[in-house]
């Protein structure tokens, strides 16, 4: 009996002395090798930082190309001139005199005469349901908002979704093309710029306006709507010229962040650039 | 027969140590990520505290001289100021890397303090609403990580929300802030092509000379 046991007792004793201790040996490793690329510390050196960081969908911002940069200087210079002499007065008695409230129903009537221009966009670019809900916008708020003058549709829970033919055209994938500062309408790429057409003549008001030759109207419509958009940023801009070191290179640089590198949804990684400051290592 | 199943055996047993050390890695790495996430929220909001006791201050030299504490605390100088002057920055020498370190933390400082003085005159603590937190790299507890901020403003006796994100990595000191984008403008990107075109036209020095007027710094200082 015992003949017959103690080989196999002596294969056992062997077994787990040689082969046990070396398959454990190899479990442990191989559990190691597979936790070790996530858990172990990485040396922060700025390449290392910098690769990682970058995400792979990421939309590099170009910056803006600017061929034609003196002579748009020379139009800021003047474009500024215009603010400072007639658009700042005129923007200080409107908001001076005119109620908030007041100031926000004509804010509403022409954000309500954009919405034909948003929604085609969003049909382009294949968003179809901002497209619908543009245009269910544009219904509501044209009856029962007065004419735009409430945003009826925003409280029925249908939230304005902006767009244009800038971005459509960006969705089709035509580049920017050089930065262009027109005499008093400011800062334009080129492909803004023709968008600004399209947008134009997509404004029902614009295009009834321009086919009966209604250019008093037309004119007064377009002078509003751009006291109107810079009543949204003309304080903050101020501020920013105090402390500008170049004032043109800073609105620039603003315009195309804004209107280009801007298009991208803030919600993905992808919006803040590959290209910013790298880490200093201490 | 032994021999087959001992093959059999030890496979599987290998195998269950790669399973193992996947699901550990898994779930550490979760965990590392929740907690950077926490950590770079404390960050931000211990900044944005700090931030707002400075500017509740009523001393104008006081509330400057807090801002730039906050600031060097917890923004990393050295590599704002490396980016903002772009290819020019090789071309300082010693003593105007220094003085445009030093002239550039003061600008900083004036320019946010403009920057809030137009949001209103008093800026409670609770008008900063966190956002979401996330790495750039997603999974990756040591890339550098967006912190999207809302401020609730009141102007007119209308208000309105603006989007503050900070973009900050992580150091062997804690977290600093890269970049400021606020309503999805960045800040440094902005004030690059403006010290880039600035020191191109004029040269490095006028450029120092015209930044210390900004920064409200004696000229040569």
């Amino acid at each position: 009996m015992a003949c017959f046991f103690y080989p196999k007792l002596i294969f056992f004793q062997q077994f787990f002395k040689k082969k046990v201790s070396s398959l454990c040996a190899v479990w442990l490793a191989v559990f190691y090798v597979s936790c070790a690329p996530l858990g172990a510390d990485i040396v922060l050196d700025a390449s290392v930082v910098r690769q990682r960081d970058v995400p792979e969908d990421s939309q590099q911002c170009d910056p803006p190309e600017d061929p034609f940069e003196d002579l748009n200087r020379a139009i800021f210079a003047f474009n500024e001139g215009v603010d400072g002499f007639v658009l700042n007065p005129v923007l200080v008695t409107y908001t001076f005199f005119v109620p908030p409230p007041v100031r926000r129903g004509v804010q509403n009537v022409f954000d309500n005469l954009n919405e034909p221009a948003a929604m085609v966009s969003h049909f382009l670019q294949s968003r179809n349901k901002a497209g619908r809900q543009t245009l269910a916008r544009f219904l509501i708020n044209s009856t029962l908002g007065l004419c735009g003058l409430f945003d009826v549709a925003s409280r029925l829970g249908l939230k304005r979704q902006p767009n244009n033919f800038n971005t459509t055209l960006k969705h089709w994938g035509v580049s920017a093309g050089p930065y262009t500062v027109w005499p008093v309408l400011g800062p334009f790429s080129m492909r803004d710029s023709f968008g600004g057409i399209v947008d134009f003549f997509l404004d029902p008001f614009n295009t009834v306006a321009w086919f009966k030759d209604a250019t008093a109207l037309l004119n007064t419509k377009i002078g509003m709507f751009y006291m109107i958009e810079k009543e949204k940023y003309w304080k903050e801009l101020l501020s920013l010229k105090d402390s500008s070191i170049d004032y043109y290179a800073m609105v620039r640089s603003l315009y195309y962040q804004k209107r280009h590198c801007g298009l991208a949804s803030e919600e993905k990684p992808s919006f803040f650039m590959a290209d910013g400051p790298e880490p200093s290592m201490d | 027969m032994i021999g087959t199943f001992y093959k059999k055996a030890s496979f599987v047993f290998v195998m269950s140590g790669f399973l193992m050390g996947a699901i550990k890695s898994l779930v550490s790495l979760e965990a590392s990520v929740v907690a950077a996430q926490t950590e770079v929220q404390k960050f931000i909001n211990n900044m944005l505290d700090r931030a707002v006791w400075a500017l509740e201050k009523e001393q104008k030299a006081e509330r400057e001289q807090d801002f730039l504490q906050v600031l060097e605390d917890h923004f990393d100088h050295q590599g704002l100021a490396r980016y903002m002057l772009g290819g020019f920055y090789a071309q300082l020498n010693e003593a105007q890397k220094e003085r445009y370190t030093f002239l550039l933390k003061k600008y900083m400082v004036i320019l946010y303090l403009s920057k809030f003085d137009s949001y209103g005159e008093k800026l409670p603590r609770d008008s900063f609403t966190m956002g979401r937190v996330f790495p750039l790299q997603p999974q990756n507890p040591k890339s550098q990580w967006i912190a999207k901020t809302m401020m609730q403003i009141e102007s007119n006796g209308q208000k309105s929300t603006i989007d503050m994100d900070w973009r900050v990595y992580p150091t062997s000191k804690g977290y600093k802030i890269l970049d400021v984008f606020i309503e999805g403008v960045s800040l440094s990107q902005t004030k690059r092509e403006e010290f880039v075109a600035a020191a191109g036209r004029d040269g490095v020095d006028a450029f120092l000379n015209q930044l210390a007027v900004q920064a409200n710094v004696a000229p040569g200082g």
